[in-house]
């Protein structure tokens, strides 16, 4: 799926004292099994611009189109269903008696059979290392735990589109490792996934595009290495270290993975 | 909690990590008294939280993991107010001190927003900000900067810095590169207390990092491939500045 934003406008609470603009025409797409990162400050607008990528939020003017088509036009319990979000506060949406039975109740709810229920409510609690959840209540876990059992809730909905609003938030170093495994995995399956994070480490490492947000407006889009060396306040530690050594080595070329950025000062302390 | 033991001293700066459900928050609600353990003693300044919870709540603030669920009044100011209120501050004395902590945590202006409203980042602000006026003798903060941008990050750290030496500090998070300078940091997993060590030893310790699910930060880490000394190294400028000075070394070698 092709998903595509057109200057899209959003006002909060308009006409009011409380009147807040907090997007003021952002242009995007997102293109089919790409990882696309948004980054950017707190109140810059992340949160309020994805939640438009499956119209929980309605543009105040602008277009949000699925495969050129306006969204509009869709079931709105198709278009969530192809687009699936995990909302940064997930945890509030967490009901069922068990962890299982909470994963299961938006695929049960789409007429999935009980048996492909299982099959999935079993594979996404395995995906994000919740496995052993299954049985236990959804609100007697830790933090961490819960984000895991809300993005397991998504995942179980088969969605073209993955979009994760501050997903590694509260995960422990390695499960945050996982997830970006995770991210490269359903990438590798032609899934979409839309990754928000401050985190501009994981950025580094997984995105093929990133979207630099400011007050409302996208201020950069590109590849991880356009976005961050021209915005080095906004960038990660690998970005800010070799920008360090540039002047003294411009042959150092612009790395922003790990293993890429090594690979490049090795070369530059071997001479 | 299986059989912890510990102890923190006035004044400490204490950093507490470990895997998801390790026990962090347990910890925490057994400070202030939310929970109560089933056997064993905590005490904080000679008082027992669970019996004596109002004794322990004027000393011991807490920020809580999940923003959202600390806020509750209908706008900013009083939710920043609430934890005075209960003290019983006197009326102008809370209205400096909430301005005060409302600027500190870079939200004037936001003053009658509607906590419910705000961006994830800003609701997190608002509740340190509720600690922040209550100036509690010991802050205990469970993962204070989960939300925040990098700037939010360094601001908070900063803060923690200059209210160092004067509180007993506890600080719960899963980023070890914000405990560089804490005097120690315990590692709880399984409920028990996996270490109890100094920073360095802990970045140091590649065995003990791995059982608690952490992974060394991108710096120290990027430095160790490289074959740098990882722990003196801290920021992106220190490391660069090194991989210079390595690099010049070596030309002149050569
Ligand atoms: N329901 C709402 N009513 C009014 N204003 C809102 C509402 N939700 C968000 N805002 C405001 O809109 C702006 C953008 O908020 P948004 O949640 O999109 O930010 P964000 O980039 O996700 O920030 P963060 O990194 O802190 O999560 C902020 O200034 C915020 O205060
Ligand atoms: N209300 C509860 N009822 C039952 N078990 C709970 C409850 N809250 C937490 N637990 C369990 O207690 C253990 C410790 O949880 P705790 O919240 O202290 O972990 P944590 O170290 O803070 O983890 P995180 O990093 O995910 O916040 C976990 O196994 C968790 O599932
Ligand atoms: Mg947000
Ligand atoms: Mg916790």
């Amino acid at each position: 799926m092709r998903l595509e934003l057109r200057d899209v406008h959003h006002v909060y609470s308009p006409g009011t004292p409380f009147e807040v603009v907090a997007l003021r025409g952002v242009t995007l797409s997102v293109e089919p099994g790409e990882v696309l990162s948004i980054v950017g400050g707190t109140g810059s607008g992340k949160s309020t611009l994805v939640q438009h990528m499956n119209l929980l939020l309605v543009p105040a003017s602008g277009q949000v189109l699925v495969d050129g088509e306006d969204a509009r036009t869709l079931k709105k319990s198709e278009l969530r269903r192809r687009v699936g979000l995990v909302f940064q506060f997930p945890e509030a949406a967490l009901f069922a008696p068990t962890v299982q039975e909470d994963v299961a109740f938006a695929p049960h709810r789409i007429g999935l059979g009980d048996e492909e229920v299982r099959t999935r409510v079993r594979q996404s609690l395995a995906a994000v290392g919740a496995g052993h959840l299954a049985e236990r209540s959804p609100f007697a876990l830790s933090g961490g735990e819960k984000r895991r059992v809300a993005i397991a809730g998504v995942l179980a909905m088969g969605p073209e589109v993955l979009v994760l609003d501050e997903p590694t938030a509260g995960l422990d170093p390695a499960t945050r490792q996982d997830l970006l495994g995770l991210v490269r995995g359903l990438r590798e399956a032609g899934i979409s996934v839309v990754f928000v994070t401050h985190d501009l480490d994981e950025v580094a490492e997984v995105a093929d595009r990133v979207c630099l947000m400011e007050g409302g407006v996208a201020r950069a889009v590109g590849t991880p290495a356009e976005v961050f060396y021209a915005n080095l306040e906004n960038a990660p530690a690998t970005v800010q270290i070799v920008a360090g050594l540039k002047a003294a080595y411009p042959g150092v070329g612009e790395p922003v993975r790990f293993e890429e950025t090594t690979a490049a000062l090795r070369e530059l302390l071997e001479g | 909690m299986d059989g912890v033991s510990l102890e923190v001293r006035v004044g400490e700066y204490i950093g507490v990590v470990g895997p998801n459900g390790g026990g962090k928050s347990t910890l925490v609600r057994l400070l202030n008294g939310l929970l109560r353990a089933d056997s064993g003693r905590v005490r904080v300044m000679g008082f027992d939280p669970s019996a004596q919870p109002f004794e322990v709540r004027g000393k011991l603030g807490v920020l809580f993991q999940n923003p959202e669920n600390g806020l509750v009044a209908p706008f900013v100011e009083d939710d920043v107010a609430f934890g005075l209120e209960n003290l019983g501050v006197e009326r102008t004395e809370m209205r400096r001190r909430v301005a005060e902590a409302i600027s500190t945590v870079g939200l004037s202006g936001y003053e009658r927003r509607e906590p419910h409203t705000l961006s994830g980042g800003e609701k997190q602000r608002v509740a340190l900000a509720g600690l922040l006026a209550v100036e509690p003798e010991i802050l205990v903060l469970d993962e204070p900067t989960s939300m925040l941008d990098a700037s939010g990050r360094r601001e908070v750290l900063e803060h923690l810095g200059v209210l160092r030496g004067e509180k007993t500090i506890l600080h719960v998070t899963h980023h070890l590169e914000e405990l560089l300078d804490a005097d120690r940091i315990l590692v709880l997993n399984g409920g028990r207390l996996a270490a109890d060590v100094t920073p360095e030893r802990l970045l140091s310790d590649t065995e003990l990092l791995r059982e608690n699910r952490m992974i060394l930060p991108t710096v120290p880490r990027l430095a160790f491939a490289l074959g740098l000394l990882p722990t003196k190294l801290r920021t992106p400028e220190e490391l660069a500045r090194a991989v210079r000075e390595r690099a010049a070394n070596e030309a002149r070698a050569r």
